[in-house]
Parts: C-alpha cells; structure tokens; sequence
C-alpha cells in the first residue's frame, strides 16, 4: 500500500455565486521514498489539493473524497488529531521563502518551535538538533544563524532553512510547492539537488508540486499532470516526458526551452487560456484549446484509463494520430 | 530638541497674539489704566514680543515657566501637580483601552464575518463615534446619580485626604503609604472617568488591530505555521499578534499622547485637576504663562511618545533595528 493515497478528492471554494469547485475528482498517490510530480499551471489545483492533504484549505472550503495516510483518513481527523500529523508527518515547503519564514522571529525559533511541540524535547536538545540541521542543508555558521533572522540570509539560504524547518521533527513526507519558483535559476539546481540528496539519505517522500516540467523531469520519479482541476495524464516521467500521451501534456512540453537540443526548433505555446474555474467547459476541459479535439471531446468527460502502464484521460490518443 | 525649541516659539508667539486683552480678562470690569498698567507689568507684558520671548527662552532654561496669573503660583509648579492628575488618568484609560480594544480587534479578525465580528465592530463604530462629552454626561446621570456605583467626580471623596505626595498620582502614592482604603477610593473615582475616556481609543485600537490582524493573516508565514501544526494558541499569539504587534504599538502611542493632552472635557466633566482643566482655565482667563506651559507640556508629550514609540518598534520589529 502506499505511503499516501488521494482518493477522488474534490475541493470546493466558496465563491459569490454558490461553491466553485477547484479540485473535482483527483486521485495519486505518493510512495515510500519516491518522488511524486503533480504538474499544472497555475489555477489547475494543485496547490489546493496538497493543502487539502494537510487540512491547510481556506475557511470555508469543503472537502470531500478520502486522503488515506499510513491508513488513516485525514479528511476525518479532528483538528486537534491533524495537528498532530502537521509538521510531524508531513511538512511543507513553500514557493517564496521571502514570504514563508517569519520576519520577526529568529532562526534558531522557527526551527524548534515545532520541534519541541511535537517531539517534546529540551531547550539544549532542541538547539543541538537545530544546529545539526543547518549543517545538513549547508548553512554556513549553523550556531551563529539560530539567532539571526530571515532578512539576514538570501532568497536561495532562506529556503534552505525552510527546507530545515520542514525536515527538523523528520516527517515521512514533505510537500513542496513550487520550491524552486521563486529562486533564481543558479540557485535552483542547488535546492533541487539538496532536496533529492535529503530524500535519499532521510528515505523521504516528496510531494512535488510545480509547473516546471524541467525541474520535474530532474527528480520525480512519477508524475501526474492537472488541467482545470482535474488529472488529465499521470505516469513514470521519464516515460511520459519522451512521449506524452495527452495532448496538454505535448502542449506543455512544446513550451519548454530544450536549450541542450540546440536546434531551431520554435516554442509552441497551447493556444487561449485555461478556464475560469466557476465556468468550466463541458466534456473535456481542455477541448477549446486542443488541437486534437473531437465531436465527443466537447460532450464527454474522458475517464482517466491504463494505457500502457500509464493513465490518460482522452480518448485521442497524439502519439496513435502522429503515427 | 529643535523640534521642542520650534514648538515653544510657535505656542509661544500664538498665545500671545490671539485678540484679547489678558488684563481685561483678569482685572474684572472696568480697570483703571493704572490698574492696566501695573498688571502688564508685572507680567511683562508692556515690552515687545521678541523681548517677551527672549525672556521666556531664559527662564525656561532657569526651569521658571513664569507665574500663572490665576493660581498665582509658578506654572512649573501648577503644572507638576497637574501632569501626574492627568498621567494616572491617562495610563489607567489606555490600559483599558489596549486590552479590550486589542482583544476585540483580534477576536474579531479571528471570527471574520461572523457574528461576533459584527457586533464588535458595531461596538468599536459607536466607540470611535460617540461625543465623549455625551458620553460622560450619560455615564454620570446613570452611574452616579441613578445608581450610585461610582463617585460623581474629583479624585477622593471628601472625608479622606490625600496620600503624601510621592509621584503625584494618588492610587500610587497611597499603596506606596500601605493607606489601602485610600487606595481604593482613589481607584473607585478614577476608573469612570478613564472608561469614558478610553471608550474612543478602545474603537480606534479595535479596528487597527482587526486589519493589521488580518493582513497580517494572509501571508504566507501563518500557513506555515499552521503547517508546523503550532498549537492554535501559538499560531494566535506567537506568530499573527507578534507580527501586528508594531501597527498596534504605534496606535497606542498616539492615543496615549492624546488621552495625556486631550481629557479637557472629560476633567472638567469629573472636575479632575489635571493638565486639560489647568489647560482650559487658563484659555478662559488668558493667563499666558500657563497657557504658554501648557502647550510646551503637550509638545513634550508628543515628542516623548514618538521617541518611545520608535524606539519600541525597534525592539519588536528587527527589520528595522539598527545594526
């Protein structure tokens, strides 16, 4: 069984006119020590949905499907049992570390402050393993930061020390939003490869959310791609960045600069834009903007189906068209 | 300090250009011109203004504010039994000020557009909005005069007599004695007064707070502390009030400086013998010596309070300590 199961997880959002729905019917699951994807522009709700995992969601929002958790269902916890699991069990890194990070608190506070709550350590014991990981993420002078604050380090240290804030009372799995978004392209490479080295040495699990297929394709090891609220493709990455399936997903990669390739080929960017989430088009919602699209496309809402060990949802399938 | 010398120049030049005749106003009707003449005199007022205020410049540096030509006694010395009539005044209204106003603001950002929230913010509308002198003359007839809970006015009752003088302010003064029936009755007439006077910053303080609550409730930090899974309490106080915290200092520190500066009608009112009573006796009967010490206390005030409030802001704001 999986370490995390999201089962049929829909989100509703209150809006001026009546719910929205944001997250409508989205399953995955993350493995013991992988690293799992959820790829998607902005708006296609992957964000909620891993809030949704950790109870995070905004007032009023409503939740139904299941979130089985080493076998229990966190969609049914009491706040007080969810508190527990925050931090805890899975923690969570988030796309600005500018933002993230308390400006009036010191380091050394937003490392152990979660520490000693949930492991119930001392002061020193709190301090030591503070201290130890610094270290681990690379900070330079480890003792000296516990008592500096956030505007004391860059943008690419402070998510380090985010990444050490998540990791401190050694969670099973760690969400991470959009880690690398905010951060400069040079950073980047080095948080990506600080977070993969952690999971393989901490046998951590990853909740990778981010709409950068690149940064995707360097370390998750499944992934699945979100449209509009929905899962549209999901399979082994290396696979489905070859040779996607859906023709979202093509559109995505077609957007991505192969600076490596070095040749002419033009980036294609998806015609028209996604839908608003309070007026989604029926049948599938990616067919105004799909090139592909057929008769049964604006009527029919395609199933997410095995395909070759992967799962699609649509029943034009590029690469059988292509050929 | 150039501030303090500007505002003595102004309140100075000001006090004694207003149209008006300070010997007509103390001579009763119809003086003889000798009589006029004798008590410009006296009060230097036969010599030019620069000359007037030169003179003023070096008796202020003499601690000689002049001579109030009411009490005839010297202003320095009016006024120090004045400021601390005002000061405990003053400092028990902003106490209950800062705690309901602080508490209403944050409950009321926590419950947003419930119930609570509404009722609070009604009550924090007709705070701010409520004529203080209203205020007071309802307070009297209901809490005085048809119920008797508390005193009609003045700082004791009449049968007990007032502690040796320490700091001035008789509920001080009087525990420092170990005279606890006079601590009490001093305590009983001070708090009707410093209600009313506290009901306009308690809606001010309610509503700063409530949005610089809930400002400070959208940023990104507060969900990772919720994502630490902090306690609710820790989340409440540790991170969102700690973070409104510097808003809410400067708000109290202005309406400090105006409860200090600004209880005229509430001392006259409750016939409290501080700074705004002193203040408006003197304008009555243009006594400008001690109109002129007045002002110069208010300018202190405010300058003090600002020094205080900066330097506070520093101690709990670190992006803005100097290092």
């Amino acid at each position: 069984m999986s370490l995390l199961e999201v089962e049929n997880l829909r989100v509703h959002l209150p809006g001026a006119s009546g719910p929205v729905t944001v997250v409508d019917g989205v399953d995955f699951a993350v493995e013991e020590g992988q690293v799992f994807g959820l790829a998607g522009e902005s708006g296609s709700g992957k964000t909620m949905s891993a809030l949704a995992v950790l109870g995070l969601l905004p007032r009023r929002a409503q939740v139904e499907g299941r979130i089985i958790y080493r076998g229990r269902d966190l969609v049914a916890l009491r706040e007080r049992e969810m508190r527990s699991v925050r931090g805890r069990e899975i923690a969570m890194i988030f796309q600005d570390p500018m933002t993230s990070l308390h400006p009036m608190l010191t380091v050394g506070r937003a490392l152990s402050e979660h520490l000693r709550q949930h492991l119930k350590l001392s002061r020193a014991d709190a301090q030591r393993r503070a201290v130890e990981l610094l270290e681990e993420v690379r900070i330079p002078d480890p003792e000296g930061s516990l008592r500096s604050y956030p505007h004391h380090f860059s943008g690419g240290m402070r998510q380090r020390i985010a990444i050490a804030v998540a990791l401190i009372c050694n969670p099973s799995i760690v969400i991470a939003d959009e880690p690398t978004t905010a951060l400069d392209v040079t950073v980047q490479a080095g948080i990506l490869g600080l977070l993969d080295r952690l999971r393989q040495e901490n046998g951590l699990s990853v909740l990778l959310i981010t709409h950068d297929l690149g940064v995707m394709s360097s370390i998750a090891d499944r992934v699945s791609v979100m449209y509009a609220g929905r899962i549209v493709e999901s399979g082994a990455t290396a696979e489905m960045m070859q040779r996607p399936r859906h023709p979202y997903t093509e559109g995505l990669l077609s957007a991505l600069p192969h600076p490596e390739a070095g040749d002419e080929r033009p980036l294609v960017a998806i015609p028209g834009s996604p839908p608003a989430p309070t007026d989604p088009p029926p049948g599938c919602r990616f067919h105004p903007r799909c090139t592909y699209a057929v008769d049964s496309c604006r009527t029919q809402v395609p199933q997410l189906v095995e395909v070759d060990a992967r799962r699609l949802a649509c029943p034009v399938d590029p690469l059988a068209v292509k050929v | 300090m150039a501030l303090s010398i500007g505002i003595v120049v102004v309140s100075f030049v000001l006090t004694h250009m207003v149209p008006g005749n300070p010997a007509l106003a103390n001579l009763g009707q119809n003086p003889t011109p000798s009589e006029i003449r004798v008590f410009d005199q006296r009060n230097g007022l036969d010599k030019p203004l620069p000359v007037q205020l030169g003179l003023y410049f070096v008796h202020l540096l003499q601690g000689n504010l002049g001579t109030s030509q009411q009490t005839g006694d010297p202003v320095a010395h009016d006024l120090s039994m004045a400021i601390p009539a005002t000061a405990e005044l003053a400092i028990t209204s902003i106490v209950i000020a800062l705690i309901f106003g602080v508490g209403f603001g944050l409950v009321a950002a926590l419950r947003r557009d419930g119930v609570t929230d509404f009722v609070l913010r009604i009550l924090s509308l007709v705070g701010v909005s409520v004529p203080t002198f209203w205020l007071a003359l309802i307070a009297l007839y209901l809490l005085f005069f048809k119920l008797g809970i508390f005193p009609g006015g003045s700082r004791l009752s009449p049968t007990d007599t007032a502690p040796p003088h320490v700091t001035g302010m008789y509920t001080v003064d009087a525990l420092l004695a170990g005279r606890w029936s006079t601590f009490w009755d001093a305590l009983h007439h001070l708090l009707m007064p410093a209600m009313i006077l506290a009901a306009a910053n308690m809606g001010l303080l309610t509503r700063y707070t409530r949005s610089a609550v809930l400002e400070v409730m959208e940023h990104d930090y507060i969900r990772a502390a919720k994502a630490k899974g902090l306690s609710r309490r820790t989340v409440v106080f540790g991170h969102i009030l700690r973070a409104a915290l510097p808003s809410i200092v400067t708000v109290i520190g202005l309406a400090f400086a105006n409860v200090m500066t600004g209880a005229v009608l509430v001392e006259n009112i409750f016939s409290w013998p501080g700074i705004g009573q002193y203040g408006y006796q003197s304008s009555t009967t243009l006594d400008l010596p001690a109109i002129a010490g007045v002002s110069l206390f208010i300018a202190v005030v405010y300058v003090v309070v600002n020094f205080v409030v900066d330097v506070l802001y520093g101690v709990l704001d670190p992006r803005v300590r100097v290092e």
